[in-house]
């Protein structure tokens, strides 16, 4: 009801033209009276007055049009109107003999006509509400199609006729009002092919729809959905309607999401084929790193160690490579987890300073630490990372650095609760970086050339400590011109703690004695490997008991008979394979049994990743091909801390 | 191919620490594996069992860098890659082959220095 009473108070401005004054003056005082519609009459006299009130813009709910007027005669008058203003809301008016004339006057495009001489307030109030109301659905109507892009048209070959939504006109290019005949339609030329094709489908199929692509008038390409349905009329001849719809922006984004899928396979194959590659790079590597550590221990003359010492370097660089595109790779694609465990910083900084020092000592370079005396000692987070990103960074600064110092300092940014953020900067007296390289610095296997000096490395370091610490929320920033040195510096939020909630540390450094006895148990289903860990243990520890498992059930066996300290496990063994043996030893056996520390030994390098060794039971990873150092460190580790 | 299959004992020597004990034990085992690891990847094709075919190709994938032997390490390779990849692929029983052939002429020369080793302990 209150919508009811809102419609009848709407005001509705009409236009009036009328050649005939004092006609003019009885429909404007019929408006007045209509009690169906509130109306405010604007009055033109000729066709150039109307013409100017509907050039400058004004907007009217109805045109009540004589056809007669002092400038226009006839019909030409409402095909003027028509051509000029196509959306207008247009009712003739019309003498008694001329009624034909109205009739074809709503064929040709005006919403009602009016015989003169029967006009009286209602019938005026009537058709000017109906027309309003229609005009006002088809505006809606058309204004629903624009959003959608949707266009619709009709045509009639038999009878000449084509008429087209405004949306139809903009999806083919066309400015609108230029109109199109049934003759340029039916002429077959672009982009009226489409049109001409579906007409002779729907005329076999009574109705056809399908998506292409159109070139339209302008050049452009679109993307339609279109839909053509054909009337058989009563003289045998056909009619068409139909509608357009441009979805370019749906199919982009439908071919962007494919190409992006495609991306993301292409990414994995890649991920898959370097640790694919990673896998069979190593195990070659296995009798380089390996056996170049045996070949050591042998009586060698000084020519022979200088070249098992230079083998064992350029295996440890081959292995840094292989690890950095390993690193690099998996950072892409995922999320690593972090720790968030207690740990000292000035003792972190101070070991990274420890194993910096000898370079910069090389170099002739200062290596300085400063840490602001309001920064926490002891802090939650991941100290790993953390070391991580600072060795890579103090790395690159001597590096790039022939002379003065390289600086590192921490300070203290914001404190929020028993949260801290802290901002490290490292500063070099270096090259410099010209500022037309600095935004290429960060990216993955991106090689920016510094000074004249040749490349070392992968240049993948700073892809990686970026993106570490962009998934702990920060981001590394550089301030630097080239020969002016640089600074690196980054924000990172973390914990604070107390010295109380520290673990004891792991005696790292302690080396097992060399004649220390131990059992240690090898599950590996391959002989010949087994010989070669065997032969390299006992080696290195005379007295420890080396017992030898062909599978994982044969490792529980032994368990269950017998005290053993530590389990180097193979993976993929028969009978009962690693994993599952692992889950039986923590799951199903009795302490102290399940306790037992157990080493993973794979050649697989994603096994190392994300921490899923830890979930699955074990207590480190050994990659193979291990580095006997390294394969020694990890046993020293976990009998340390057992014992 | 022939040609090329030559047994090259660098890399088996370095894993036996230059330690002739371990280095017969090394060439003994490498021996019995050469003579019966193809027979049963054989056996497999035969019976079509293909996850077991592929196993014996991984296992035998740590064995071949000790023969020093690049055609044979590479065929070995290939089958499993095809294994995993292709299971229809009929360059399958074509690897195969190579690889019996190529094992077989391998342990001619390991069964020689095995006799070598064994008259000069």
């Amino acid at each position: 009801m209150e919508q009811q009473v809102g419609k009848l108070e709407q005001i509705h401005p009409i236009l009036l033209v009328e050649g005939d004054t004092a006609h003019a003056k009885l429909v404007q005082r019929y408006l007045e009276e209509a009690d169906l519609l509130n109306c405010k009459p604007t009055y033109a006299e000729s066709f150039g007055e109307a013409r100017q009130l509907l050039t400058e813009g004004r907007d009217y709910a109805a045109i009540l049009l004589d056809l007669n007027l002092p400038d226009s005669q006839g019909f030409e008058t409402l095909e003027r109107f028509l051509l000029l203003f196509p959306n207008q809301n247009i009712i003739v008016m019309t003498g008694q003999s001329d009624r034909e004339l109205g009739v074809q006057a709503v064929k040709a495009g005006a919403q009602d006509f009016l015989l003169k001489d029967e006009l009286d307030a209602p019938k005026l109030s009537k058709s000017l509400r109906y027309s309003i109301e229609r005009s006002s659905i088809l505006n809606r109507l058309e204004e629903t199609q624009r959003l959608a892009h949707i266009g619709y048209w009709e045509c009639s070959p038999s009878e000449h006729f084509f008429s087209g939504s405004e949306e139809l006109y903009r999806i083919i290019g066309r400015p609108y009002p230029q109109l199109l005949s049934c003759e340029e339609l039916m002429s077959g030329k672009p982009p009226y092919t489409l049109f001409v094709d579906l007409q002779e489908a729907s005329r076999q199929q009574g109705k056809v729809q399908k998506d292409t692509w159109i070139t339209r008038e302008d050049g452009q390409r679109r993307y339609v959905s279109v839909f053509c349905k054909a009337n058989r009329l009563s003289n045998g001849a056909y009619n068409f309607y139909g509608i357009i719809q441009d979805i370019t922006e749906r199919k982009q984004a439908q071919e962007l999401k494919k190409a992006r899928n495609l991306a993301e396979q292409e990414a994995k194959v890649r991920e898959e084929f370097i640790a694919s590659i990673s896998h069979e790079m190593r195990t070659p590597m296995n009798a380089i790193v390996g056996m170049s550590n045996l070949l050591r221990k042998t009586p060698l003359n000084g020519e022979q160690r200088e070249s098992v010492m230079a083998i064992q370097q350029s295996s440890s660089i081959l292995l840094g490579i292989v690890n950095d595109i390993l690193e690099v790779s998996s950072l892409q694609r995922h999320q690593p987890r972090f720790e968030h465990k207690v740990f000292r910083l000035p003792c972190l900084l101070a070991d990274l300073v420890g194993v910096m020092k000898y370079r910069a000592r090389e170099k002739g370079l200062a290596l300085k630490l400063d840490i602001s005396p309001e920064v926490p000692e002891y802090l939650v987070g991941d100290p790993l990372r953390l070391n991580q990103v600072l060795y890579n960074l103090v790395g690159n600064a001597i590096k790039f650095t022939e002379w003065g110092r390289v600086s590192i300092s921490v300070s203290l940014m914001k404190t929020e609760g028993h949260r801290v953020e802290l901002r490290y900067t490292i500063t070099d007296t270096g090259i410099g970086i010209s500022r037309d390289k600095l935004a290429l610095i960060f990216e993955a296997f991106t090689r920016v050339p510094i000074g004249n000096r040749p490349q070392e490395g992968t240049g993948l370091g700073l892809a990686i400590a970026q993106k570490i610490v962009e998934f702990q929320g920060g981001r590394i920033q550089v301030e630097s011109e080239a020969g002016s040195g640089s600074r690196f510096y980054f924000d990172l939020w973390f914990g604070v703690s107390t010295a109380e909630q520290l673990l004891p540390p792991k005696q790292k450094d302690s080396a097992l004695p060399s004649d220390q006895a131990f059992t240690l148990l090898i599950a590996e289903d391959h002989k010949m490997n087994q010989v070669v860990a065997r032969k390299t243990l006992e080696q290195q520890w005379a007295n420890a008991r080396i017992l030898v498992a062909d599978n994982g059930q044969e490792a529980i066996d032994h368990l269950k008979r017998e005290p053993i300290h530590l389990v180097l496990m193979d993976i993929q063994m028969p009978v009962l394979d690693g994993l599952e043996a692992t889950r039986i030893i923590r799951q199903e056996m009795e302490a102290p049994v399940n306790k037992v520390p157990i080493l993973a030994m794979t050649a697989h390098a994603n096994f190392k990743k994300n921490g899923a060794a830890t979930e699955l039971g074990f207590d480190g990873v050994i990659l193979k091909p291990f580095e006997p150092g390294q394969l020694f460190s990890a046993i020293e580790q976990c009998l340390l801390v057992e014992s | 191919m022939k040609k090329e299959v030559q047994l090259n004992t660098s890399y088996l020597d370095q894993m036996s620490g230059h330690d002739p004990a371990t280095r017969l034990e090394l060439l003994l085992l490498l021996a019995e594996e050469l003579r019966t690891r193809p027979p049963s990847m054989r056996q497999c094709w035969e019976k079509q069992d293909l996850p077991a075919l592929r196993r014996l190709s991984h296992h035998y994938k740590s064995t071949l860098p000790f023969t020093g032997c690049g055609p044979l390490i590479d065929a070995n390779r290939k089958l499993e890659e095809r294994l995993k990849e292709s299971p229809q692929s009929l360059e399958i029983p074509l690897l195969l082959l190579q690889i019996e052939k190529a094992s077989a002429a391998i342990l001619l020369q390991v069964e020689a220095l095995i006799r070598q080793a064994s008259s000069t302990r």
